[in-house]
């Protein structure tokens, strides 16, 4: 139950900002307390809208705001001073409205660019520049380890690790350990999956936050290794405890263990790099000293965030850390093996969190640049058009005209960023919508105050580009031919402005058709790339058994128990109507890695540049199938593969390419999980699949049977003859009927997995696609306006080229297409630098998408000279019907 | 007596809800008050406006709490009135009660009938 958010947003952007708090939460405490129950539902929005705009008139009304200025007195003389602009503008609002259809089409035009270049701002204000919502946040750093010749970069920590860095880094203040992992809360007989956050204590504290409700995290909350106390997010607390204020000390069942609530966190808190589509909803402490649960070097599972120490830079304390894993290498070799590269990086938070998106942002910053850019001088463009024709006339005098002209950009301009201002809010929320989840920090990007002040700038700046320029070169023109200077050289600077002005919009509209293009022809490339599996009509869904803080108490600690659950699930799936197979895995492709470092007995692994390493994933024999798994040689996992059983795998075609050049894999024995790991023999070789995108090569990977391996957070895969989202629910329930307490945490189809590895792309394929739909016809447009009007440099200036009195299209279509053309050749060389450098960002390797992709250039080159060509064959029939609107009316004075 | 110390009547509404209140006396509770008790309806663009303006003569003093996830995270801003404050009421109180002393509405309305 939430007040129209609307209104709310109003507030937050209109309201003064010493009462906006107040007021918003005022009225939101009585809309949920009171305005619902007392008025009911529809009544209490109209309610709240009544009181919004109420806030807004006491302090937002222009008498208001003009009294408090003190400035009411001044007001008259003030629209005394600037009389001849007034009446400019009051005249040029009458000649916009005669000429309507130009006015709502330029206006139409500005907003478009403005609301767009409003959100764009918005979005990187929001996410690359505005300062993470924690205590001084350009101190917080996120320490992570590289093993680049064993698990690559981006490695987390052990507790051992954690304890290394705290008492030997000078140049940190703090040092949090995180983990995270999904957990169950057992809700009146449900499991509801929850993501929850193993910490150490002083993670709040170290952020610079506290909860919003309750208290932080105390050193005696542990008992053991894990504490029996939890904060929850606010999300949470509304879901499970129904937000009540007190519910600090309730217990709540997670996974099996009773925990009890001491603190709730602030609604806008954000666990720092969490994934905006499953949020952290509960903190739980854990211990990480000598003989913890976790105390184990080689187990790295843990994300570190440090505080840097009053001034320290991130390089200082990036020399003292890699001092540290030098020591560390030196201490435990085993761990650290000398070919690793093991190393540890400081990575200032906000680079951890927001860098993926950078050039995303900044390709939506630049397309959405072009746009303003096409867009503003379109409007110019036209402008000029319109001073030229009444100059022509002969009704007007050029100064006359030039503030007109000035009108007329004021009042287009004006218009434009009224309309342009729900644009922008519209734009913003649908970019969040549609890049969810691609973009970190993107979904608590807001519409504010600071966006409308950039709202405000870029109609000033399209203002002057629109009104002042176009009038500034009228009487610049006008003053050298009154010098007596040569016709054609003020004819060509009266002819250059606009010409500059239509090859800027050309060329804009170029760049942006051609990276659409190549965009397009990159993405095409990347779908039709066959990852080595089935998706079509194969359902997912990730369960995870529950793990109490003491495992031993657990339901599922017996692994015969975790394996007649997973066999029992596999007996319901197959049963249901619509399922023709299931099968179960670790780790979906395309859903993270699992990288283990392996040996292979008889050989030393060593000796080679680096440790070897593969993907591990359990999997039962009917998983091949279901996702079509070919086999090379030797045999499947089979059923048969159990505990009683020597330990199989099988590995992919990958591993058996790198590791067993030219020789035979099967049968011979690999050591999983580094030099004390368990001995698993090698009994065939199947497809490889593209595990983690679909432009990077699959990696070499190894199967064990889940009767041999089984884990507790498992992807169930279904191959069925329909929809597979039709016999989603029906298997959700098949997973309850099962086992109550295990918790389904997503349901997808395997399409939807792949589709979300290139969700980033395909939404900047299609905003470029739009931007260059948008673009493409104003450019065109332009032209048209521009050969209709333009003065020819050798022949008097009355017979222009569609403007003699004796109009005669096919006569004029021959200088029109020529001149036409001209724009285009000087659009397109513009345009041309531009594409190159938009063709370095989007070509992936891939797509064998490059700038001189003959069918992007080609198909461009042909929609921009089609444009180009139609914009000069329509001027011709507009030369006629277009009359410049009012500035062509005689007028004595303004 | 100078004309700016008296009190206009709504002030003088929203300083005798805060009063009323007492150490619960913040928007929404003073917007409430003076609905259900003055039966007068209010906006909450109105309390504020007058409650700043009395905060700006130096009748009333404001203060804000921790941010309250019950009300979205935003905090609650609590008024109190200062001695000035009562005093002000105090002799917008005399004022009204010297001009009505000697006026007989009944009276007047039977004369002019």
């Amino acid at each position: 139950m939430r007040p129209p958010p609307l209104a709310e947003w109003l507030l937050s952007v209109f309201a003064p900002r010493r009462i906006r708090d107040a007021v918003i939460g005022d009225l939101r405490e009585e809309y949920v307390q009171y305005a619902v129950a007392e008025r009911g539902p529809r009544r209490a929005k109209l309610w709240y809208w009544k009181q919004v705009l109420a806030v807004l008139l006491h302090y937002r009304s222009p008498r208001r705001l003009l009294r408090r200025n003190g400035a009411v007195r001044n007001v008259a003389g003030l629209a005394r001073a600037p009389a001849t602009v007034a009446r400019a503008v009051h005249r040029s609002c009458g000649s916009l409205w005669r000429d309507r259809a130009f006015a709502l089409g330029a206006t139409l035009v500005l907003a478009v660019g403005i609301g767009s270049g409003a959100t764009a701002l918005t979005a990187v204000r929001g996410v690359l520049l505005e300062p993470l919502p924690y205590d001084r946040p350009g101190q917080l750093v996120e320490i992570g380890g590289l093993l680049p010749g064993v698990l690559g970069r981006d490695v987390a920590a052990s507790a051992p690790e954690y304890r290394d860095y705290l008492r030997r880094a000078r140049s940190i203040d703090g040092l949090a350990a995180t983990h995270s992992l999904g957990a169950s809360v057992t809700d009146g007989g449900r499991a509801a999956p929850i993501q929850a956050v193993l910490t150490t204590p002083n993670l709040f504290s170290l952020l610079g936050v506290s909860p919003a409700l309750g208290r932080d995290f105390e050193a005696g909350d542990i008992r053991g290794s894990l504490g029996d106390v939890a904060i929850l997010s606010y999300r949470a607390w509304v879901e499970f405890l129904s937000g009540d204020p007190r519910a600090i000390g309730t217990t709540l069942r997670v996974d099996g263990d009773p925990i009890t609530v001491i603190g709730v966190m602030a609604r806008d808190f954000t666990h720092p790099g969490a994934s905006e589509e499953r949020p952290v909803q509960l903190w739980m402490p854990m211990d990480l000293g000598e003989g913890s649960l976790l105390d184990a070097r080689g187990g790295r599972v843990l994300t570190l965030l440090g505080r840097l120490r009053d001034g320290h830079s991130v390089a200082e304390s990036q020399a003292e850390f890699h001092d540290i894993a030098l020591a560390l290498e030196r201490a435990h070799p085993e761990y650290y093996p000398p070919n690793s590269g093991w190393d540890v990086a400081v990575i200032p938070l906000r680079r951890q969190i927001v860098g993926s998106a950078r050039s995303t942002l900044l390709m939506f910053v630049g397309a959405i640049g072009l746009l303003l850019l096409v867009s503003c001088a379109n409007v110019a463009s036209l402008l000029t058009s319109r001073g030229d024709q009444a100059l022509r006339s002969g009704h007007r005098t050029p100064r006359i005209a030039a503030l007109l002209l000035v009108g007329e950009g004021l009042v287009l301009t004006a218009a434009a960023a009224v309309v342009a201002l729900p644009l922008a809010w519209f734009g913003t929320e649908s970019l969040k919508r549609a890049a969810a989840g691609g973009v970190p920090r993107l979904a608590g990007v807001h519409f504010d105050g600071s966006a409308l002040w950039f709202l405000y700038g870029a109609s000033l700046l399209a203002f002057v580009v629109c009104g002042v320029a176009p009038a500034v070169r009228l009487l610049a023109t006008d003053a050298m031919r009154s010098r007596r200077a040569a016709p054609a050289t003020w004819r060509r600077t009266r002819n250059g402005l606009r010409n500059v002005l239509v090859a800027a919009q050309l060329a804009g509209a170029l760049v942006l058709c051609m990276a659409a293009g190549l965009m397009v022809r990159s993405l095409q490339g990347l779908v039709a790339v066959d990852p080595g599996f089935d998706t079509d009509r194969v359902l997912t869904l990730q369960a995870r058994l529950p793990v109490p803080n003491d495992p031993r108490t657990g339901r599922f600690f017996d692994v015969d128990r975790r394996i007649a659950f997973f066999d029992r699930a596999l007996e319901e799936m197959r049963a249901l109507r619509g399922v023709l197979e299931a099968g179960v895995v670790s780790h979906l492709p395309m859903r993270g890695r699992n990288g283990w470092s392996f040996g292979i007995v008889g050989e030393d692994c060593c000796a080679r540049a680096g440790l070897p390493t593969l993907e591990f994933r359990v999997a039962s024999p009917s998983y091949f199938g279901v996702m079509r798994i070919g086999l090379v040689r030797g045999r499947h996992l089979a059923p048969s593969d159990d505990r009683r059983r020597p330990y199989v795998v099988v590995v992919n075609q990958a591993l058996a390419d790198r590791y067993f050049p030219n020789r035979d894999p099967i049968g011979r024995h690999l050591v999983l999980g580094g030099p004390v790991g368990r001995r698993a023999e090698i009994v065939g070789v199947i497809e490889s699949v593209r595990d983690s995108a679909l432009d990077a090569d699959p990696r070499p990977a190894a199967y064990a049977s889940y009767r041999q391996h089984v884990g507790v957070d498992m992807t169930f895969v279904l191959k069925t003859d329909t929809q597979p989202e039709v016999v989603a629910a029906a298997a959700a329930e098949a997973v309850r009927r099962v086992a109550h307490d295990v918790p389904v945490l997503t349901v997808a189809s395997m399409r939807e997995v792949v589709g979300r590895t290139v969700a980033q792309r395909r939404f900047l394929t299609w905003l470029f696609a739009l931007l260059a739909a948008l673009a493409l016809p104003v450019a065109g447009a332009g032209v048209r306006s521009a050969t209709a009007t333009a003065a020819p440099e050798n022949g008097p200036e009355e017979r222009t080229l569609p403007q003699s009195r004796r109009f005669a299209p096919l006569r004029h279509l021959g200088p029109a297409l020529r001149y036409g053309m001209r724009l285009a050749v000087l659009g397109a060389a513009a345009g041309l630098l531009g594409t190159v450098g938009v063709a370095q960002l989007v070509a992936s390797p891939l797509s064998e998408a490059r700038w001189i992709d003959p069918v992007v250039c080609g198909g461009g080159a042909a929609l921009f000279l089609a444009v180009a060509i139609a914009g000069a064959v329509l001027s011709c029939s507009a030369g006629r019907r277009h009359g410049g609107g009012d500035l062509n009316r005689p007028a004595t004075r303004l | 007596m100078p004309k700016g110390e008296y009190l206009g009547e709504f002030e003088q509404l929203v300083i005798l809800a805060l009063l009323r209140l007492g150490r619960h006396a913040y928007g929404m509770t003073v917007r409430r008050e003076l609905e259900d008790t003055a039966e007068r309806p209010v906006a909450l663009g109105a309390v504020y406006a007058t409650l700043d303006r009395l905060e700006e003569k130096g009748l009333v003093t404001s203060w804000h709490t921790d941010p309250d996830p019950s009300r979205g995270g935003h905090p609650r801003r609590y008024f109190k009135v200062e001695p000035a404050g009562e005093q002000a009421l105090a002799r917008s109180r005399e004022m009204m009660q010297r001009m009505w002393k000697g006026v007989d509405l009944r009276a007047m309305g039977e004369a002019t009938s």
